[in-house]
């Protein structure tokens, strides 16, 4: 077994014991060890920022509506909000930390055309991610104020219209070049 | 090895070539000029055998090169080993977990022989052996494109593709492409529309106008003394100066 | 709309991992054959596109934010496996390179968006066209494949409490119940449905016009 398969593995057992552990201290201690350990080993700062910021919205959302919930219950939110908020950054660090040190390509490569399909959806990923960050920017030069409603609908329109056809014309010439690589002469 | 004859190519209603007629011998090194949007990149792949003319003949080594040749599998496989075409933008080739994987994957795919050492020896050649372990989709994209190549070259092909391969690469590795494409004995076919790098790059140079047409066909003093460098100015042999446009009023 | 980690109890999450491993497999081996030159592009970008759709989060009046999936023009040009294996792809790659999605939720996930969703998608479009010509079709096949897929994101969450909760009546997963998620997930998702549905319409007919072209 390669070594990216045995860190999946690891990466699945550790995130069967987080789902299965409710001790809040434990957790706690978890989540201080993966981030030193994440730190330490100099992992990736800015994509760990980027993964925060989407998970934060969600825990934010539901930490206020358990609250309020709780608040007509008559229960003490506090053990709930901590538990749930201690496991999802557990378990996003684990990912994080497996996304940096291990090659998730090679891990998932059970067979051949998957590992493929794998690669390629991911490089249209980071292509869009970029077009995103680019959009973004153009969106703040050109744009003195941020947009009303329907501007930023519009918005939302071009940036996906202009990546799909840039992402089917750059699938299409990957395709080519599979194909004067060898890659559809064996099956 | 290859003979183009009248060909015409068109997307949809927009032409992209026009009458082509060239004829290449075994072992000449060519350089494709001519502006962005002529035609460069699509007589490549017509070339590769990935599209094919609406009109016209393509023969590679005698044989018509079609779409119903190109199903017969066992002449797929000696067509594509023979020729290697490498993309404007490197990284759409390559889909492998890892660059040694991405370079050993023709050879394997193919049947070569001593697979590891052809890797070696390539990535020696072009200065990557560091990068063998990693992830290709980290790579730069210079790194990705020195890997692309090191894929194609690795098949040691008999006609070699390149479709402007320095855009992305430093003064250093082009110069080492330009060494290797020398020294090779493969025949190369090179489109590029910088005129300065173009001319280390081979000793025929084929014009393309923007009106999809060969305009030119010869060495590279030919090339200077004719017509073609001033009717057609971004091929202008000097240091380019900067227009005198004016986009606005003064206020 | 897709769940994150930490909300999926391990009694539901475990036999859906296997099941949904399953499916996948059986999936793929069903579709290997149908993947070419010709349909490879095509798959990719709309996975991608489907990736997109699932980044994009679309703010509705009143705060919060939804966003798409695109899976009913993958389930109805290439059919539901398709559909399925890709969406499951687009969780997978969520999940493992972005942390986002999850790795325990990413069965349901996968179930709920991939496979209810194409499958609702693709049959739906088949028994429409029937009735009300394709055009129609198309719309309704994508505003159905968001609503069924909601449905049983919702039902997935809304069981949880019932299913795991602490001695003294906690929960430990997803804490609300059925009567507060079938509402709050289905009601927007009426919206995204809209979305979804002219979506379908749009990129159906521009894809089947490039593959024709072809």
């Amino acid at each position: 077994m390669n070594k990216d398969r045995l860190m999946l593995l690891i990466l699945f057992f550790e995130i069967l014991l987080l789902s299965f552990v409710n001790n809040t201290v434990f957790l706690a201690l978890y989540l201080f060890l993966i981030i030193l350990l994440f730190l330490v080993k100099g992992g990736e700062v800015n994509g760990l920022i980027l993964t925060i910021k989407r998970v934060i919205a969600f825990s934010f959302v539901l930490s206020i509506a358990f609250y309020l919930h709780s608040l007509f219950t008559g229960e003490n939110p506090y053990r709930y909000i901590l538990l749930f908020n201690l496991r999802l950054f557990d378990m996003v660090f684990s990912v994080l930390f497996f996304r940096d040190f291990a090659n998730p390509v090679r891990a998932f490569s059970f067979s051949k055309t998957l590992s493929y399909m794998f690669t390629l959806t991911y490089s249209q990923i980071q292509l869009f991610l970029k077009v995103h960050s680019e959009f973004n920017m153009v969106m703040r030069s050109r744009m003195v104020k941020s947009g009303s409603y329907k501007e930023r609908l519009l918005f939302f329109a071009k940036m996906t219209e202009y990546f799909f056809k840039k992402a089917l014309r750059r699938a299409e010439n990957t395709a080519m070049a599979m194909k004067s690589r060898g890659f559809f002469l064996y099956d | 090895m290859i003979e183009l004859l009248d060909i015409d190519f068109y997307f949809g209603k927009t032409p992209a070539l026009k009458d082509i007629n060239i004829t290449i011998k075994e072992g000449e090194k060519i350089v494709l000029l001519g502006p962005n949007g002529s035609g460069k990149s699509t007589l490549l792949k017509i070339i590769a055998g990935l599209i094919f003319p609406k009109k016209g003949k393509y023969l590679y080594n005698g044989v018509h090169i079609n779409a119903r040749k190109l199903k017969d599998k066992e002449f797929e496989k000696t067509f594509r080993k023979s020729v290697q075409i490498m993309f404007q933008e490197p990284d759409i080739m390559l889909f492998n977990p890892s660059v040694y994987e991405e370079i050993a994957f023709g050879p394997l795919l193919f049947g070569m022989y001593n697979v590891e050492e052809r890797v070696k020896r390539i990535s020696d050649l072009l200065g990557i052996t560091g990068l063998l372990k990693r992830p290709v989709y980290l790579l730069s994209g210079g790194e990705k494109a020195k890997v692309a190549l090191a894929s194609i070259l690795v098949l040691e092909p008999a006609l070699l593709l390149l479709d402007e391969p320095t855009a992305y690469l430093d003064i250093k590795s082009t110069k080492k492409l330009c060494g290797i494409i020398k020294e090779g004995s493969f025949t190369t076919l090179v489109a590029m529309h910088d005129i300065h790098i173009a001319k280390h790059f081979g000793r025929r140079f084929i014009v393309i106008s923007k009106e999809h047409r060969v305009v030119f066909d010869g060495t590279y003093s030919e090339l200077l003394k004719s017509n073609v460098v001033e009717n057609y100015s971004f091929f202008e042999p000097e240091e380019i100066e900067c227009n005198r446009e004016k986009a606005y009023e003064k206020r | 709309m897709h769940i994150p980690d930490g909300m999926i109890s391990p009694k539901m999450y475990i036999p859906l991992h296997i099941v949904n491993a399953g499916l996948v497999v059986y999936g793929f081996k069903k579709i290997q054959r149908k993947i070419d030159e010709k349909t490879l592009p095509y798959i990719a970008s709309l996975s991608a596109l489907s990736f997109v759709l699932m980044f994009l989060q679309v703010p509705l009046p009143g705060g919060t934010s939804v966003h798409g999936v695109g899976v009913a023009p993958l389930a109805i040009i290439f059919g539901p496996w398709t559909g399925f294996v890709s969406i499951s792809i687009v969780l997978l790659v969520q999940a493992i390179f972005m942390g986002v999605g999850g790795i325990t939720s990413f069965s349901v996930n996968a179930l709920c968006i991939g496979f209810f969703g194409s499958f609702t998608a693709y049959y739906t479009y088949l028994l429409m066209k029937k009735i009300t010509g394709e055009k129609p079709a198309l719309f309704i096949a994508g505003f159905f494949a968001i609503i069924v897929a909601a449905f049983f994101i919702a039902l997935s969450l809304g069981i949880q409490p019932v299913i795991a909760h602490s001695q003294d009546g906690q929960p430990l997963y997803f804490p609300f119940g059925l009567k507060t998620t079938i509402p709050v997930l289905l009601v927007p998702h009426i919206f995204v449905g809209i979305g979804e549905g002219l979506l379908t319409l749009l990129i159906y007919t521009f894809v089947k016009k490039r593959l024709h072209n072809e």
